[in-house]
C-alpha cells in the first residue's frame, strides 16, 4: 500500500561543490500542499559515511551538500506525518539533484492521494555544458583506445574526446576550439596540470576513477583560471563493506599501418605491437561509517615496433632520372638484407591510496596519496613519449626515420608523478553552511636523457656532442658514406650526372639530441565557503579564496655542448646549438648544463551566487579575481595582475517540474600561464655559434665528432662582419624576453545559450550554441627577424605593428543522452563548428611546437600573412554517436554490446612554402585555408562484454574492444609543402585565381610566385614538389583490446 | 506515530569535538596563510613588468655623426677632408654594438654584469684588409679594432637608459698595403686598389643605450672624439655627439645597375619608403627616424636619443 510518495520535480539551484553532489528539495504536506518544517531528511549511500541529516526550513527546503557521488537514499521523517524514504537516486558529481516530497498525515487515508515519480536528468539549476562519464559508460563503451597519449594506462584525459565540441590533440583533448594544454585538469579537488607545459601531469587510470566530468564551458568562478575546458576527476572510495576487482587488458595486435612510399635512404615505420596492464583496487572500513579505505595498483606496458629500411630510389635506366608514381612519389624499393627491427617501450606503474574519514556528521576528511611512475627506453630499445604516448625517434614523437647509430637516435624518458592531497568538509547550521578546505601538492618529474643511462653531464653520452651530416650540394650523401651495403651497387646511378638513388637527407652521429630533466612542484591551498539562505527565493552564496606556488627546476644540455651541423654546402660545418655566451669580443664560454630555477605565484578570489527565484529561474552570476606573478632564474620575470573574469547564467524551467531548461551564460575566462616560458625565454636562452672546416671537424661513421678538434680556435672560420667586435664566434641569442609593460593577461570570452528537454524517461535532448573568442593573446615577436624577442599581445601595446592574435569558435550542437537505465544507455551529438583565426593556441599543431606563450605564430611580421583563415582544428560536421545494450542472457549471464560511431568532415589544407629564415613549412603561399579540404573521416568501434554474475556482488567478465571495426583507412594528412625554395606570400590580387587552368587547384601559376632566397632565377614550375597534396597519414588501423576483470 | 530525531546540529556538536580540534589546527593557519596570499595577491598585482637587462640590438647600427662645434683641430688645414673624416665613415655608416656578461656562480651569464663593444665598418675594414695581407695591428698603446668597456648600471636607469662611462679605445696602427695592378696576360683582372698607411683612433665615452621592450637596446648614444693621421704628418681630430639606431636599413635609391645614385651636392638620391617598419624595414615603429641623405641610411630623427614618435 502506497502511503506517501516522493516526487523529484522543479528547478533546483544547481551549483555543487566539484566532485561532489548535492541533494535538495522541499517537503510539502500531501493534501494541503503546505510547507512543513522540521522534518529529519536522512542521506544514505554506500559511497557515504554514516548518515547526513538535516531538517526543513520555514519554507519546507531541505539541503545536503558535499555527498560524494553515487546512488542515494532518502528518508523523511516528520511528526504526526507517515515516514518515506525513496532510493535510486543517482547523485553525479557537480550536480544538484531536487528531491521533492510530499508527505501524508498520518489521520490520512492513503487511498486519497497517488502520485507519480522519476527521477528527472536536466541540471536545471546550470548554464554549464559537457558531460559527465561513470562507470556505466567506461565499462559499456571502448574507451581509451590502446596507442596515443596515456593509452597504456588508460588514462582519463582520453575520455575527453567523448564530450561534443572535444576532440583528441596532440598533447590531449582540444574543447571548444582550445588546445589541451589551456584545460584544467582536477584530481579529487587539485590541480594536477603540468606546471611546466599545461597538459595532464597525472595520467591516472579509469580503473581508479570514479566519475570524469569534461566541463566544456559555461562554468563558474568556483572552477578555477583556464582558457580551455576543466576535466574534473572523482576517484574511487572505500565503503561499509569490501569491494574491489582484480583486471587485466591484452592488445596483442594492430593491423600494419599505411605509410607513403620512401623518398630517402633511410626509413622507419612503427606499428602497436603490444599494450598490456594489469592491477587491483579494493575498497572497504577501517572502522564502519567512521573510517574507510580504498587502494589499487596497475602496472601497464605498451610496445611499439619499429622497423628500419634502407631503400633505392628508382630511375630510368636511359636517362638516370627518377620515376615517379601517380601520387608524385618518386618510386623507391627497399634494399634487400638491409631491415633491422627495434622496439619501443614504456612500463608504466600507478597507484592509489585513499582514506575518507567522519570524525562526525559535519566532517569529512579525505587524505589522498597517488603516483604514476614511468620509464621508457634504453638498454637497446627506444622511448615512447609521455607527452603525446608515440614512439619516440631522434627526439621526434610519431614517425620519425632511425637515421644514425642507436647513441644518437634514442632517448631514456621519465615521467613520475605523484599527488598528495587533504580535503575537508565541515557543515554547520543545519548544513547551510560549509566550508571547504583542500590542501594540495602535485610533484613532477620528466627527463629526457641519454640512452646509455648517464645524467646530465659530461659522463658517457651525455658529453658526446651530436653531428648531424646534412650535405645538400651538390647531393646528399649517399648512404654509402654511412653503412655497408651487402650490394651497394643499388645506390649507383647507371647514367652519370643522373639523380642520387640513396640520398641521405641527414645522418647523425655521436650523443642524441638535447636532454632535459624537469622537476616540479605545485602546492595548493583552497578555502570555499558556502552559505546557502533564502531572500526572495533561494541562495547559494560561495566566496572562495586560493593561493598557488608552481616551482620548476630545470637542466639542459646539448650533449658535449653542442650540436654541428655539416653546412649545405658540404664545406663547413656549424654549431648548430650550443648553450654559451661571450665575455668579451671573442672570449667564449660554452654552458655543459643549462640550469635554471623559476617559479610561479597565484592569488584567486571569488564570489559567486546561485538564485533560485520562486522554482522557475536560477540566476548564476559571480566575479573571479586572479593575479599571477611569474619569476624569471634572475629575478622578476613577468606579471599578470588584475584579471577580473565576470560570469552571468540565466537558467529557465518553462515546465516548473525539471524536466526542461531554457539557458544563456556570459563568462570571461583567463589562462594560467605555465612556467616554461620563464624557463625559456624569461631566463634567456644564450646561445652561441662559430664555423669550421668540413676538413676539421668530420667524424667518420659510426665514431662521433671529436670536439678537441672541431672546436680547435686555429680552425675557426670568420663568421663577423666589418663591424662586428666578434669575428669568429656570433651570438644567436643572449639576454632574456623583454616584457611589454602594458602586457594584458591571456584571456577569452564566452558566450553560450540553449535548451533541454527530456523527452524519455532519463533521456533528454539538448541544442547548445557556443561562442568563443580571444580577447587578448601572449606571444614572443621579433621585429629584426627573430634575433632578439619581446613578449606582448600582438595587435596592441607596443605590438600594433603585428595583427591581432585572434581565433573564434562557433558551434551549434545537437545532443541527446540517455543514462543507463532500463539495460541501455546512449550518447549522440552533432556539431557544427566554424574555428578561424591566427593562432591556435598554447601548441601548434603543424610542428608540435608546445612552447605556451612564445610559439612562432607571430615570431615576425613576415610569419602572419595570410595568416587568418580557418584553423587546423576547424572541422565543419562532426556526429559523435555511443551506444550500449546490456542483454541478459540467462540469471546469471549477461552480453554486454556497446557501439560507438564517429564521423566528421575534413580539416583545412594549406599551400606551404620555405621561411628564409624559419625554414619549411612557414610561408603561406595563399590564405590559410585555400587548400581542398580533408576528406571526411570515420570509424566504428566495438565493445562486446560477457558477465558471469555470481553472486550479486561477485561478478566476472571477459571484453573485446575493438577500435575502427572495419578498418577503415582515409587520409588524415597530406603534404602541403608547395615548394621548399623560400618564397614570399602571394597577397592582394595575385592570390586571386592563382591557379593554372585545368590543374585541379593543384598548381600556382609560377609566375605569382616570388622566390626569397635573393637567387637571381625566377620561381619556376621545378621548384613545385611533386609531392604535394599526396597522402602522408592514414586513419589508425583496426586495433583490438581483450579484459577480464573478476569484481567482488 | 514516528518519532523524530534529534536536531542534527545537536547531535553534531556533541560529537563535534574532533571536528573543533581539526579546525584549531588547521583552519587559522591556513585563514592565515591565505591572508597572506591576498597581501602577495594584491602586491602581486599592483608591480610593474621587469625592466629587461642593459642590451644591444644583436643586429648592426646605422651612426650619424653631428659634429661639436670647436672640437675640429686639424692640420694642416683641410687635412679631415684630405683623410677622409667623415666622407669614409658616411660611405657605410654601420657600427656593431655588442653586449656581454660576466658569468655568475652557476657558469652562466650575469645579465646584471654587462659591459659593451663597439666596432666600425670604416676602422674594421682598415683592419681585417691589413690582417688579410698579414699585416698587423702595431698601435702602442694596447688598442684594438674596437672598444670595450662595462656598463655602470645593472639594469635600466629611471630613464631606461645603460650607460657606459667610457671605453678602451679604438685604434689601429697599419702599414700601406701596395696597390696590386692587374696582370695582362691573364683574362681575369687581378688588380687590388690597396690601403694606405692608417693610424686611427676613436674615444668613445658616455655611451647611453636606450632600452625598453619597444626599443630593444636599439638606440644609442655616445661622445666620440675621432683621430687620424696621415702617412705624411697630417692630423685631424673631430669630436662628434652620435646617435645610432638599429637595424641599419639603407635607402639610397638605386639605377638600373643596381648602383646609389647620387645628387650633386654628393648626398645619395633617397628612398625613405625603405626605413617604414610596414615596408618590413625592422625599425621599431615607436621609433622617429628618417633617411640621411650624407649616408644614405634610415637613422634616427635628432640629435638625441630616445628619438620616439
Amino acid at each position: 500500500m502506497v502511503l506517501a510518495a516522493v516526487s523529484l520535480l522543479g528547478s533546483s539551484p544547481a551549483v555543487a561543490q566539484l566532485g561532489s553532489g548535492t541533494l535538495t528539495g522541499k517537503v510539502v504536506d500531501a493534501s494541503s500542499k503546505q510547507p512543513l518544517a522540521d522534518v529529519v531528511v536522512t542521506a544514505t549511500s554506500p559511497a557515504l559515511q554514516g548518515e547526513q541529516t538535516v531538517v526543513t526550513d520555514k519554507s519546507g527546503a531541505f539541503r545536503i551538500p558535499t555527498l560524494p557521488p553515487g546512488v542515494y537514499t532518502l528518508r523523511y521523517e516528520g511528526e504526526t506525518y507517515r515516514p518515506y524514504s525513496r532510493g535510486g537516486i543517482q547523485l553525479l558529481s557537480t550536480v544538484t539533484l531536487r528531491v521533492d516530497a510530499e508527505l501524508l498525515p498520518e489521520t490520512l487515508r492513503a487511498e486519497e492521494v497517488t502520485i507519480v515519480a522519476r527521477p528527472p536528468t536536466v541540471d536545471v539549476g546550470s548554464a554549464r555544458s559537457g558531460v559527465t562519464i561513470g562507470n556505466e559508460f567506461t565499462s559499456r563503451i571502448a574507451v581509451a583506445p590502446p596507442g596515443g597519449k596515456g593509452g597504456g594506462a588508460r588514462s582519463f584525459e582520453q575520455l575527453a574526446d567523448i564530450a561534443p565540441t572535444s576532440r583528441n590533440d596532440l598533447y590531449g583533448a582540444s574543447i571548444a576550439g582550445t588546445t589541451s594544454p589551456e584545460n584544467q585538469y582536477m584530481i579529487d579537488g587539485i590541480s594536477v596540470g603540468d606546471p611546466g607545459f599545461g597538459y595532464n601531469g597525472t595520467p591516472l587510470s579509469i580503473e581508479f576513477i570514479k566519475e570524469t566530468s569534461i566541463v566544456t564551458g559555461g562554468y563558474l568562478p568556483e572552477y578555477g583560471r583556464g582558457g580551455g575546458g576543466v576535466l574534473d576527476v572523482v576517484t574511487k572510495s572505500g565503503s561499509n563493506e569490501f569491494h574491489g576487482s582484480v583486471f587485466g587488458n591484452y592488445t596483442p595486435w594492430q593491423k600494419q599501418p599505411r605509410f607513403p612510399l620512401a623518398q630517402d635512404a633511410i626509413s622507419t615505420s612503427t606499428r602497436l605491437d603490444s599494450v598490456r596492464d594489469i592491477g587491483f583496487d579494493l575498497g572497504g572500513p577501517i572502522v564502519k561509517d567512521k573510517l574507510w579505505f580504498y587502494l589499487g595498483a596497475d602496472l601497464s606496458s605498451q610496445t611499439f615496433a619499429l622497423t628500419r629500411d634502407l631503400n633505392s630510389l628508382q630511375v630510368d635506366s636511359m636517362t638516370g632520372k627518377y620515376r615517379y608514381n601517380d601520387e608524385g612519389f618518386i618510386v623507391s624499393e627497399p634494399i634487400a638484407g638491409t631491415r633491422r627491427k627495434y622496439l619501443a617501450e614504456q612500463t608504466a606503474f600507478q597507484y592509489i591510496g585513499k582514506l575518507t574519514y567522519s570524525p562526525t556528521s559535519d566532517d569529512r576528511l579525505e587524505l589522498n596519496h597517488r603516483g604514476t611512475p614511468s620509464r621508457s627506453g634504453g638498454d637497446g630499445n627506444y622511448s615512447v613519449d609521455y607527452e603525446t604516448g608515440l614512439p619516440t625517434i631522434y627526439a621526434n614523437p610519431g614517425s620519425s626515420a632511425i637515421i644514425g647509430p642507436y647513441s644518437s637516435q634514442a632517448w631514456r624518458q621519465i615521467f613520475d608523478a605523484y599527488d598528495t592531497s587533504l580535503k575537508w568538509t565541515h557543515s554547520s547550521l543545519n548544513k547551510r553552511l560549509t566550508f571547504d578546505t583542500i590542501l594540495g601538492w602535485h610533484n613532477e618529474h620528466s627527463a629526457n636523457l641519454a640512452s646509455d643511462g648517464s645524467s646530465l653531464g659530461v659522463d658517457g653520452l651525455s658529453g658526446t656532442p651530436l653531428y648531424v651530416f646534412g650535405r645538400t650540394n651538390p647531393a646528399p650523401h649517399p648512404i654509402t658514406d654511412f653503412e655497408n651495403l651487402p650490394d651497394p651497387s643499388v645506390c649507383i646511378n647507371p647514367v652519370m650526372d643522373g639523380d642520387p638513388r640513396c640520398p641521405t637527407g641527414q645522418y647523425a652521429v655521436g650523443g642524441p639530441q638535447i636532454l632535459q630533466d624537469r622537476k616540479y612542484n605545485r602546492y595548493q591551498a583552497r578555502e570555499i565557503v558556502t552559505l546557502v539562505t533564502p531572500g526572495l527565493g533561494h541562495h547559494i552564496i560561495k566566496a572562495g579564496a586560493e593561493f598557488e606556488y608552481m616551482g620548476y627546476s630545470s637542466g639542459r644540455e646539448y650533449p658535449g655542448g653542442s650540436v654541428y651541423l655539416e653546412r649545405a654546402g658540404g664545406t663547413s660545418v656549424n654549431d648548430f646549438r650550443r648553450y654559451g655566451g661571450l665575455t668579451a669580443p671573442d672570449a667564449p664560454y660554452t654552458i655543459p648544463v643549462l640550469r635554471y630555477d623559476v617559479k610561479s605565484l597565484s592569488f584567486g578570489a571569488f564570489a559567486q551566487d546561485s538564485w533560485s527565484i520562486l522554482d522557475k529561474i536560477t540566476l548564476n552570476y559571480g566575479l573571479r579575481y586572479d593575479t599571477q606573478g611569474l619569476y624569471a632564474d634572475q629575478g622578476r620575470g613577468l606579471i599578470l595582475p588584475n584579471q577580473l573574469s565576470p560570469r552571468l547564467g540565466v537558467i529557465f524551467d518553462p515546465t516548473q517540474k525539471g524536466r526542461a531548461k531554457i539557458f544563456a551564460n556570459y563568462a570571461i575566462y583567463y589562462q594560467t600561464l605555465p612556467l616554461n616560458i620563464m624557463d625559456r625565454a624569461g631566463s634567456g636562452e644564450p646561445q652561441i655559434r662559430s664555423r669550421r672546416p668540413v676538413r676539421n671537424c668530420s667524424p667518420t661513421p659510426p665514431a662521433a665528432a671529436d670536439p678537441a678538434t672541431c672546436d680547435n680556435p686555429d680552425n675557426l672560420l670568420t663568421l663577423g662582419g666589418p663591424s662586428s667586435p666578434d669575428q669568429k664566434w656570433i651570438y644567436l641569442s643572449t639576454g632574456k624576453l623583454a616584457i611589454d609593460p602594458d602586457l594584458k593577461p591571456e584571456s577569452s570570452t564566452e558566450i553560450s545559450a540553449g535548451g533541454e528537454y527530456e523527452i524519455i524517461p532519463d533521456g533528454r535532448v539538448g541544442l547548445t550554441y557556443i561562442h568563443r573568442e580571444m580577447n587578448n593573446v601572449i606571444e614572443d615577436m621579433s621585429r629584426d627577424e627573430g634575433t632578439t624577442f619581446f613578449l606582448g599581445n600582438p595587435g596592441s601595446g607596443i605590438a600594433t605593428d603585428f595583427p591581432k592574435a585572434e581565433r573564434k569558435y562557433d558551434a551549434g550542437i545537437l545532443h541527446f543522452t540517455k543514462v543507463f537505465s532500463n539495460l541501455w544507455l546512449a550518447q549522440a551529438s552533432y556539431t557544427l563548428s566554424y574555428l578561424r583565426g591566427r593562432w591556435e593556441g598554447l601548441f601548434r599543431s603543424a610542428t608540435g611546437q608546445l612552447d605556451p606563450g612564445t610559439n612562432s605564430d607571430f615570431d615576425i611580421i613576415s610569419l602572419t600573412v595570410n595568416q587568418y583563415g580557418p584553423l587546423a582544428g576547424d572541422h565543419t560536421h562532426e556526429f559523435k554517436v555511443f551506444v550500449a545494450r546490456d542483454v541478459p542472457l540467462a540469471p546469471q549471464h549477461h552480453l554486454n554490446l556497446g557501439l560507438t560511431a564517429r564521423a566528421r568532415s575534413g580539416t583545412p589544407t594549406n599551400y606551404f612554402g620555405t621561411h628564409a629564415t624559419y625554414g619549411n613549412g612557414e610561408v603561406l603561399l595563399l590564405p590559410r585555408g585555400s587548400g581542398e579540404r580533408m576528406p571526411w573521416v570515420s570509424s566504428f568501434d566495438l565493445h562486446v562484454g560477457y558477465a558471469f554474475l555470481q553472486t550479486k556482488n561477485q561478478t566476472f567478465a571477459i571484453t573485446a574492444d575493438i577500435f575502427n571495426l572495419f578498418n577503415q583507412q582515409a587520409v588524415t594528412r597530406r603534404s602541403q609543402n608547395y615548394t621548399f625554395r623560400p618564397v614570399r606570400p602571394i597577397t592582394g590580387d595575385a592570390a586571386k585565381n592563382p591557379f593554372v587552368p585545368g590543374s585541379n587547384n593543384k598548381v600556382i601559376d609560377p609566375t605569382r610566385i616570388q622566390a626569397a632566397d635573393g637567387d637571381a632565377r625566377a620561381f619556376d614550375d621545378t621548384d613545385r614538389d611533386r609531392t604535394f597534396g599526396a597522402p602522408l597519414e592514414y586513419q589508425d588501423p583496426i586495433t583490438i583490446r581483450f579484459g577480464v576483470k573478476s569484481t567482488f | 506515530m514516528t518519532k523524530t530525531r534529534k536536531h542534527p546540529e545537536i547531535s553534531g556538536a556533541a560529537r563535534g569535538d574532533v571536528g573543533v580540534v581539526l579546525r584549531r589546527i588547521v583552519r587559522l593557519p591556513l585563514f592565515f596563510a591565505l591572508s597572506v596570499g591576498l597581501s602577495a595577491g594584491f602586491l602581486i598585482g599592483c608591480g610593474d613588468q621587469p625592466k629587461p637587462n642593459c642590451i644591444t640590438s644583436l643586429g648592426t647600427f646605422a651612426m650619424k655623426l653631428i659634429e661639436k662645434p670647436g672640437t675640429r683641430q686639424e692640420s694642416p688645414a683641410m687635412a679631415c677632408a684630405n683623410l677622409g673624416i667623415p666622407a669614409v665613415f658616411n660611405a657605410d655608416p654601420e657600427v656593431g654594438f655588442t653586449s656581454y656578461y660576466a658569468l655568475d656562480g652557476k657558469g652562466q651569464p650575469d645579465y646584471n654584469k654587462g659591459s659593451l663593444a663597439v666596432q666600425t665598418t670604416e676602422i674594421g675594414t682598415y683592419f681585417f684588409n691589413a690582417e688579410g695581407e698579414g699585416i698587423p695591428n702595431t698601435a702602442m698603446d694596447g688598442g684594438k679594432v674596437y672598444s670595450f668597456g662595462p656598463y655602470a648600471v645593472t639594469e635600466p636607469d629611471a630613464n631606461n637608459i645603460c650607460t657606459v662611462p667610457t671605453m678602451s679605445p679604438t685604434h689601429v696602427v697599419l702599414a700601406a698595403i701596395p696597390a696590386v695592378p692587374d696582370d695582362p696576360a691573364t683574362p681575369d683582372d687581378e688588380s687590388a686598389p690597396g690601403q694606405p698607411a692608417i693610424d686611427a683612433m676613436m674615444v668613445w665615452t658616455n655611451v647611453r643605450v636606450y632600452v625598453t621592450a619597444a626599443s630593444f637596446g636599439s638606440q644609442v648614444q655616445a661622445d666620440l672624439v675621432f683621430t687620424r693621421r696621415g702617412p705624411t704628418g697630417e692630423t685631424c681630430t673631430i669630436g662628434y655627439n652620435t646617435v645610432a639606431m638599429a637595424p641599419a636599413v639603407p635607402c639610397r635609391m638605386a639605377d638600373a645597375d643596381g648602383n646609389p645614385m647620387m645628387n650633386a651636392d654628393g648626398t645619395y638620391v633617397v628612398d625613405p619608403a625603405a626605413c617604414d617598419p610596414a615596408n618590413g624595414s625592422g625599425i621599431s615603429p615607436n621609433t622617429d627616424y628618417m633617411c640621411a641623405p650624407d649616408s644614405g641610411f634610415c637613422v634616427v630623427n635628432g640629435e638625441t636619443i630616445p628619438a620616439l614618435k
